[in-house]
């Protein structure tokens, strides 16, 4: 059988196609505290992503403006504090990471979680084949991990 | 729910942040990344314990030199419990380095020190005659952060530790352009193999000459140089 649209149909049926492709089946992303994220998160972001040629780089998904590292706001000092708006942004791209889950060993984890630890392909690697957080004891990844957890 | 105008805004604004810039002074590496952008304890060795270096930020997009010597070292492999000198020199108007040694779990491996202040020599301090090093306590142990302030040259010491195992010496380097950005910056690492005296992993090249100078590193471009040398030693104070 031969199907033949026209052009309005045609349209329809990408732009349907489209949404399908995008539906996340109802799925919520989830938000946690985002007191806790700015109090907690955020400094360990700062201190092991966000550097310029990783997540200091705005065209990574996940992107942490802040002092020290790459500044939103032209007239921002290098080192002056963050501003909510730098805040803001490193949220809700955090929180971006957490709608993606990860099968590992059984248990679903948000990437923001899954792609720092160990055996998963993170372009952070160092030089000696570590990823971020090679051991989920480290605290860097206990203070995402408890963030995280503790929405749901 | 943002309007339209606000999304533009936040849209132009991530697309076009403001510059990003370097560290310019040592204490940085340890100060509060949120509210100092500080690197809360990240010194950018390269070393097992932070696995990070200064390339992470400062890159180029052509290979930019960075030009370092690095004299001495042990002779053969370390003998335990014994002091080595190393000595830094370059002619970068912009260098900058933070140096640690450890084992290859990141443990720290023996002692690294800094001449203390007493015993700098004038181009081993900052324009302002203050030391161009400085000693920062980690949680770990210790590292050495040499500020870019004039000074051409430097002197290290390692006290190798009391037990037969390898480490390495890191060193993480910069060449900075001055602009104040970390773009267009050549970034490097140094490893220095340390072995004890006998052992035969790594290779090694040629025999101790007279004691002195025994090599000469000279890094060009980005990357990471591992060679073995012969060293010389010393120390001076």
């Amino acid at each position: 059988m031969r199907l033949v649209f026209s052009k309005n149909s045609r349209a329809t049926v990408a732009l349907a196609g489209l949404c399908l492709a995008c539906d996340p089946g109802g799925q919520t992303i989830p938000a946690p505290d985002p007191q806790v994220f700015a109090a907690e998160v955020y400094p360990v972001l700062l201190r092991d992503c966000s550097f310029a040629a990783c997540h200091g780089d705005p065209r990574r998904p996940l992107f942490v403006p802040g002092p020290g590292r790459t500044r939103l706001a032209a007239d921002s000092e290098l080192l002056d504090p963050p501003t909510e708006y730098e805040i803001e942004v490193a949220y809700t791209r955090t929180r971006g990471m957490l709608g993606v889950k990860i099968e590992v060993d059984g248990v679903e984890m948000p990437l923001l979680l899954e792609k720092t630890t160990s055996g998963a392909g993170h372009q952070g690697r160092d030089r000696h084949g570590n990823n971020l957080y090679e051991f989920r004891s480290q605290p860097g990844w206990v203070v995402l991990r408890d963030w995280v957890m503790a929405n749901q | 729910m943002k309007t339209p105008l606000e999304l533009l805004a936040i849209v132009c604004t991530i697309a076009c942040p403001g510059a990003a810039q370097a560290y310019g002074s040592p204490a940085l590496y340890q100060a509060d990344p949120a509210q100092y952008g500080g690197g809360g304890g990240r010194v950018f060795t390269g070393s097992p314990a932070d696995g990070l270096s200064c390339d992470v930020c400062h890159r180029s997009e052509v290979d930019t030199p960075v030009g370092l010597e690095l004299l001495g070292g042990p002779v053969s492999g370390y003998n335990p419990g014994e002091t080595y000198a190393f000595t830094l020199n370059w002619n970068d108007e912009h260098l900058a380095f933070t140096a640690e040694v450890t084992d290859a779990q990141g443990n720290p491996f023996g002692e690294l020190r800094a001449p203390p202040k007493s015993v700098l020599l004038p181009d081993e301090t900052c324009a302002s005659g203050t030391p161009a090093i400085e000693t920062l306590a980690l949680e770990r142990g210790q590292a050495l952060a040499l500020s870019d302030c004039g000074a051409t040259s430097m002197r290290l010491q390692w006290t190798a530790p009391n037990h037969l195992t390898s480490g390495a010496l890191y060193i993480g380097v910069v060449s900075a352009d001055g602009d104040g950005t970390p773009e267009g910056d050549g970034a490097a690492i140094v490893e220095f193999p340390l072995d004890p005296h006998g052992s035969d992993q790594g290779c090694r090249v040629g025999e101790r000459q007279n004691g002195a100078i025994v090599l000469v590193w000279l890094l060009l471009g980005y990357g990471v140089v591992r060679l073995r040398t012969r060293g010389g030693r010393g120390i001076y104070a």
